[in-house]
């Protein structure tokens, strides 16, 4: 089974500390939530864990070897990144995009789509009920759909560790129902999932385990329902305790 | 696409071009009737009287080949440039010139010119200046952020800056009865010294540069995405920014240094492509050569054939492009984003 660790991680940007001293493990099936307040480094950790930025010390171990050591098709094939539903330029479509995943398991250098990974992309589509979207053009696709499409494509990379920067973002509240339903289907298939989040009430309810940051150190990591108490919440956000009102 | 509508698109491209090649070659102020145009090309003109098989010859194969297929390459090379600037900045405005590749190689050509040079001489000095201002361009970038693209694009407009002022200065102190009307003539852009060495010279080099950057085009389409995530799904971005850029900008300065200054068709044609085969860059690569190849030997059939004296091909070109390009704005408008 993955296992993600990641030990004593600092990182500074021009002098200044983001991070100072994180380390946690995640393990497949496991569903953690990353939160805390604007500024706490959440993104920093992600961008670091997924090596698209360099650890001033510390290191971010996958199933024991360091990812500074591997190539980037290696590591693509363990982690995959879903960004938030973004747009693009030029017009591809969805079951071209969501090929794109197997560029690291299979032929950098090939004119065509393989069939193998056109069929991949499919069935990664059809896992999460959105075959239908897959000759639609992805640039026109709402919020959610491209929440999905950007999943199916860490599915079909072969990943088994998925790190998801506010997958929630912009989605409306049956999509965001949707999305938590299928995390934790993948969680209980044995992916281990990494998501930033800007909802704690959600959190708690959804995810196992809450990993709580605040100006770039760990203040709590443990199970998301203990962590994210009223007092919890209000003590991270900096609010009173009234005022957070849990589900 | 389905793959009968993918193969009926290969087959027009393709067979268009070859159409296209045998039709230009019959044209000219000496006009060669198909029959016999044909049968020379098909090598069945046993039967014909000698002298007129020779004349035929030294028409067809001496004199008409060498600017064909000179038109075709360039008008390919470019497209497949601006194709594979625009897959490398996700920007489908930007042109082969971005980061001052034909600013460099006109400066590089007009220099020959003033300190005359020979043609060979000039093809190198041409080459050369254009991969000196791109690599200023980058030079530049690396100085201040290097992982930026923003930087990059104003390194080139600092280069394009430069090398533009140096032609200036080039041009006004060039002797203006010799000199600045061999420059001015070189920018608008020609054909018409095309020579066989010329052709074969860049062939090589151009069938390899749009062989390469074919090959990195399902990359090409990681890299729309963003480099993060390019990298993520497990791209090594920087090294095919820098290739693809420098195969480009080598695509670019040949056709410089060949056929002097013939703008704009490297931002059209890919958009054109991209109309007809989708945005995914293995096809729109191949298939902007075949469509800028066809374009260019159209432009200079125009620029031989509309009057007695032969119009410079970059100013056909222009033209003819500034035409397509409205009438297919509407439809490219479209292909950006739905």
């Amino acid at each position: 089974m993955t296992e993600l660790v990641v030990d004593r991680l600092s990182f500074a940007r021009g002098g200044r500390g983001v991070l100072e001293g994180i380390s946690f493990a995640i393990r497949g099936g496991e569903m953690v939530a990353l939160l805390g307040p604007n500024g706490a480094g959440k993104t920093t950790l992600l961008r670091l864990v997924l090596r698209l930025l360099q650890p001033r010390s510390g290191q971010v171990l996958l199933d024991g070897r360091s990812i500074s050591g591997m190539t980037r098709r290696a590591l693509a094939t363990h982690l995959a990144y879903v960004p938030q539903g973004h747009g693009v330029v030029f017009p591809y479509r969805v079951r071209d995009v969501v090929a794109l995943g197997r560029l690291a398991g299979g032929a950098m250098l090939a004119p065509v789509v393989p069939a193998a990974d056109r069929e991949a992309a499919e069935q990664a589509l059809a896992r999460l009920a959105v075959g239908h979207l897959a000759d639609r053009s992805y640039a026109a696709l709402s919020g959610g759909e491209r929440q999905a499409v950007l999943i199916a494509r860490a599915l079909v990379q072969g990943a088994r560790l998925l790190v998801l920067d506010e997958p929630e973002t912009g989605l409306d509240y049956g999509q965001q129902q949707r999305l938590s339903d299928l995390l934790r289907r993948l969680a209980a298939e044995g992916y281990g999932i990494l998501a930033t989040t800007h909802d704690p009430l959600r959190a708690a309810r959804i995810f196992s385990r809450a990993i709580l940051m605040r100006e770039g150190r760990i203040v709590a990591d443990g199970p998301a329902a203990e962590m994210l108490s009223a007092q919890a919440i209000a003590d991270l956000y900096g609010l009173n305790a009234v005022s957070v009102r849990p589900a | 696409m389905n793959v009968w509508r993918e193969r009926a698109l290969w087959g027009v491209a393709l067979g268009g071009l070859l159409v296209l090649v045998v039709v230009s070659l019959g044209l000219g102020r000496y006009r060669v009737p198909q029959g016999e145009l044909m049968t020379v090309l098909l090598d069945r003109d046993g039967a014909m009287p000698e002298a007129r098989r020779t004349l035929l010859h030294s028409i067809l194969f001496a004199t008409r080949l060498p600017r064909v297929a000179g038109a075709v390459i360039v008008g390919a090379a470019l497209s497949v440039s601006g194709a594979g600037f625009q897959a490398v900045f996700r920007n489908p405005l930007v042109s082969p010139g971005l980061l001052g590749v034909l600013a460099g190689a006109g400066f590089g050509a007009a220099l020959g010119i003033v300190a005359g040079a020979s043609p060979m001489g000039m093809h190198l000095l041409s080459f050369v200046g254009g991969a000196v201002a791109v690599a200023a361009a980058v030079g530049v970038a690396r100085l201040f952020d290097a992982a930026s693209m923003l930087m990059l694009v104003f390194g080139g407009l600092v280069s394009t800056a430069l090398f533009t002022a140096l032609l200036s200065l080039l041009k006004y102190v060039a002797d203006p009865d010799k000199q600045l009307p061999d420059i001015v003539f070189w920018l608008l852009g020609s054909l018409t010294q095309v020579t066989e060495t010329d052709v074969g010279m860049m062939a090589v080099p151009v069938a390899i540069g749009v062989v390469g950057l074919t090959l990195c085009g399902r990359m090409l389409d990681a890299l729309a995405m963003g480099d993060d995530e390019a990298r993520t799904l497990g791209v090594p971005v920087d090294v095919l920014r820098y290739g693809v850029i420098a195969v480009a900008t080598v695509l670019s300065a040949v056709t410089v240094s060949v056929a002097g200054m013939i703008g704009w068709i490297g931002l059209i044609v890919p958009h054109v492509a991209r109309l007809l085969a989708g945005p995914c860059n293995a096809r729109v690569l191949p298939l902007s050569a075949c469509l800028g190849g066809g374009f260019l030997l159209i432009c200079d059939d125009l620029a031989r054939c509309v009057s007695v004296e032969e119009i410079p091909v970059g100013l056909v070109a222009d033209l003819l492009g500034v035409c397509v390009f409205l009438c297919v704005l509407r439809l490219i408008r479209r292909g950006w984003a739905e």
